[in-house]
Order: C-alpha cells, then structure tokens, then sequence
C-alpha cells in the first residue's frame, strides 16, 4: 500500500516536472510546430491504482493539471482536460473490461493486464484526454478539423513517450 | 458521517467533476486572452440576439397603438375627401363658386370577432356609442385596397355588432363604375369572397373585370366607395336582369381594422323619407 502511494506520489512529480523541463522545449514540425505537441503527462491519471475512490482520480487530475498550467500559462486548460480524464476514467475501465473482472488491487499498467489490453487502455484515454484539451484550447468547435488533426499527431508522438516508458521500466504499480 | 462518506464515494467522481470543470472554466475565461475572447464574444451573441428578440416583442406590442392612431389619422383623411363632401350651395352663373360642407365621417374601429363560414355572418367592433357610433351605419374597410365591411345593427357604449355583408339579410346598393348601372349587392352563402349582383337589366353590356362600387344611394355609404370586380355574368333564359357574380376587393377574413362612416345629413334625409313609409 505504501509503496503504492509512493510510486504514485513520485509520478506525480517527475511527470509534471517531465513535462514542463522537457517536453514542452520539444519542438518539431516546423511551421507546423502547433500540431506536434509531447504531452505525457496524463499517464499519472491512466496508471492511478484500479481501487482509488472515483472522486479523488477526479480531485487528482484537477491538480495534475493546474499544476502543469501553472508552467504552460494557461491556468484551466490542462486541468480542465484532466478532469475530464479522470471523470471518464472508469468507463473506459467498463467497456475494456477484461473477463473476470478487474483485480481491484491492481493499477492498469502493461505489466498487471498485459500488453494488448494496455495499449487499447492507453490510447483511449490518451486520445479522449487530448481531444478534451485541444477543444478547450480551441473553446470553439468552428475549426473541428484543425482540433482533430492536432488530437491526432500529439497522440502519435505522445503514445510512444509513453510505450517506451512502459516497456522499458515495466513498473508493477 | 459514514453517510457523506458513502455519499462521496459513490457519488463523489460526479459532483467533484462538475465543480472542478466549473472552475476550470472559469479559469480559462478569466485568465487566457484568446478563450476569454471567444467566451466574451459568444456571450455578447446570445445576449444581443436576446435583447433583438425582446425589442420586436415588445414592438409588437407597441403596434396596435401605433396602427390605432395610424388608423384614426386616416379617418380624417379620408373625412377631408371629395366624396365625403356635400355641396351646400348651387352653381351661380358662370362662377365657379363651390363651397362644400362636410357630410360624411369616420370612426375608426377594430374587428374584435368576426366570421365568414356562417349562412349569417356579424362582427363586432371596439367601438360604440360614446364613438359616436349608431345603428345602420355602413362599415368599411380600412388598409389595403378599401372594400364593404357591413352595416352596424346594435351599439353598447364600448361595442357594436356589424352585421357584415356576408349576412342573407344585407343588402347593399351598388353601381358599375363605367356606366353607372345600379344593383343591389347580395350575398347567397358559400364562398366569402364572392357576392351576387342583382338588378342589372339584360341589355346592359358588362365586361369582365368591370369595377363595382356603392352608389351613395342609401346615406350608409358614401358614393364611390370601391367593392369589388365583375368575376362571371349571365342572363338566365326567361330572365331579363343578369346574373352577376361579383369577386369582392377585400378578403373578410383579413380585415382587422375599419371605419365606420358616420352621414351628417342623416336625419336630414330621414326628415323625406318619413312620408314615404307612411304609404
């Protein structure tokens, strides 16, 4: 249990720290720069453990994001997305349902559920996680295409961010 | 205690999503330059288009007053024309020296019910006598083209009932505007648009479209008011009057304002007519 909060409180931390030292002075793409985005952040949100009460993912992805918008200078914007991820987390949990249930004690990482089940995890979340925020970036839906077409290739280059980290660490919790 | 806790874990992922995305929002409007923008622009959309909506609400409110005076100004105008004169003093020599005096005016008045489907059709009207409106005054149309309304039958103070020429019992003396033939205007049912021209003798040539108007024979209506157009006509074999349908100018179903026309000489006129009941 301990080492479980632990893990999570480090992650917290290292992703955030990741993400606003690392990742946000990534810039590829050139003038199109704006689509390719690293945003890695969320997985803190994907691989909090399968027991904890819905409405502390909620809480905790609040502040996951506003404290990533603290650096980003766009207080509401990450945070309002990552609410939205943890709201939604559990639903996704329902419908990728494995047989036989989830084993509660668990987190939904590669190595608990397996590589497949992972990645459909994973990019799910992701994916609905950065669709949220480049609608709410956008706040308009009037350039639909442009909101996809940026979901699309953050995903890309933000999902291997986060296979590589799975694969490479394989973190139990 | 359990029970908020309970309370929370159950529903605790819903009711913290809902709050903390309202912050979030709130957030982002109050501190992003560009989603502040939006927000502000769409809000002044929705408020705008609602007040736009509110102001053409309350302007249609605002439009029966307006149409009323609108309607008692023509009233006036329409007292200050010709036809609604009478020539008190007769030609001298060769001066051309008329004077006229006023004989006919208007009140104006609005339709408050109406009909067209009955076999006798009447209206009512929201004005009466303290209008100074009495029975068996003529009652015309107001806007569009003009046209016969009816003949007032009953007054209160505030209200008048018509009896409109939509009625069997109206009967409505006319002329055909080119050659001054004169008939009676009668109604036989059925179609609201469309009356019976009686006693026009056979001899009489009648073309298609020729304009109908009130004769000024009775002292409801003054000469010249327009009613309609000559729709078909035919003469009935044994028949020597032809059978005139006449296709009226205004649709009695969209009438809503009127005037009704007041003669000053009316008594004056009654004063001879008296003598004629007596035979």
């Amino acid at each position: 249990m301990n080492s479980i909060l632990t893990t999570n409180i480090v992650r917290f931390i290292v992703f955030v720290l990741l993400q606003v030292l690392v990742f946000k002075g990534i810039s590829f793409g050139g003038e199109w720069s704006g689509y390719f985005n690293l945003i890695v952040y969320p997985i803190f949100i994907i691989l909090l453990p399968l027991r904890l009460p819905h409405f502390l993912v909620v809480l905790l992805g609040f502040l996951i994001g506003i404290s990533i918008d603290l650096f980003y200078d766009s207080l509401g914007v990450h945070a309002s997305a990552s609410v939205f991820l943890g709201f939604i987390r559990p639903i996704v949990l329902a419908v990728l349902s494995p047989q036989g249930g989830y084993n509660v004690s668990f987190s939904p990482t590669k190595a608990r559920f397996g590589n497949t089940w992972f990645l459909f995890y994973a990019s799910s979340m992701l994916f609905l996680h950065l669709f949220f925020y480049f609608s709410v970036e956008a706040f308009t839906f009037y350039h639909i295409g442009q909101i996809f077409l940026k979901t699309l290739f953050t995903f890309f280059i933000s999902m291997i961010f986060i296979i590589v980290y799975q694969f490479s660490l394989n973190p139990l919790d | 205690m359990r029970n908020l806790i309970f309370l929370l874990v159950k529903y605790g992922g819903v009711i913290f999503f809902i709050i903390l995305e309202i912050v979030c929002f709130s957030l982002i409007v109050k501190n992003n330059q560009k989603q502040k923008e939006i927000y502000d622009s769409n809000q002044q959309r929705f408020t705008g288009s609602f007040y736009n909506n509110w102001d053409k609400m309350t302007h249609w409110w605002g439009m029966s007053s307006v149409a009323d005076s609108l309607a008692a100004e023509n009233a006036q105008l329409r007292a200050e024309l010709r036809n609604a004169q009478f020539l008190s003093t007769i030609l001298k020599d060769s001066a051309y020296n008329e004077a006229s005096k006023q004989r006919y005016t208007f009140i104006q008045a609005r339709i408050v019910s109406n009909s067209v489907k009955k076999n006798n059709n009447n209206l009512r009207l929201n004005r009466g006598t303290d209008h100074g409106i009495g029975p068996h005054m003529g009652v015309i149309a107001a806007g569009g083209r003009g046209g016969v309304v009816g003949i007032t039958t009953a007054t209160s103070p505030s209200h008048t009932r018509v009896m409109s020429i939509l009625n069997r019992n109206s009967r409505i003396s006319v002329e055909i505007k080119s050659n001054r033939e004169f008939g009676s205007l009668l109604w036989k049912g059925n179609n609201y648009q469309t009356m019976a021209l009686e006693d026009i003798p056979k001899d009489v040539v009648l073309s298609r479209g020729d304009t109908i108007q009130t004769s000024g024979f009775s002292s409801m209506f003054p000469q010249g008011v327009i009613v309609g157009t000559i729709d078909t006509s035919w003469v009935e074999s044994g028949s020597n009057v032809h059978t005139i349908n006449v296709k009226l100018i205004n649709d009695l179903r969209k009438n809503r304002y009127v005037y009704v026309v007041n003669d000053l000489l009316k008594e004056d006129i009654e004063i001879i007519e008296e003598d004629l009941k007596d035979e």
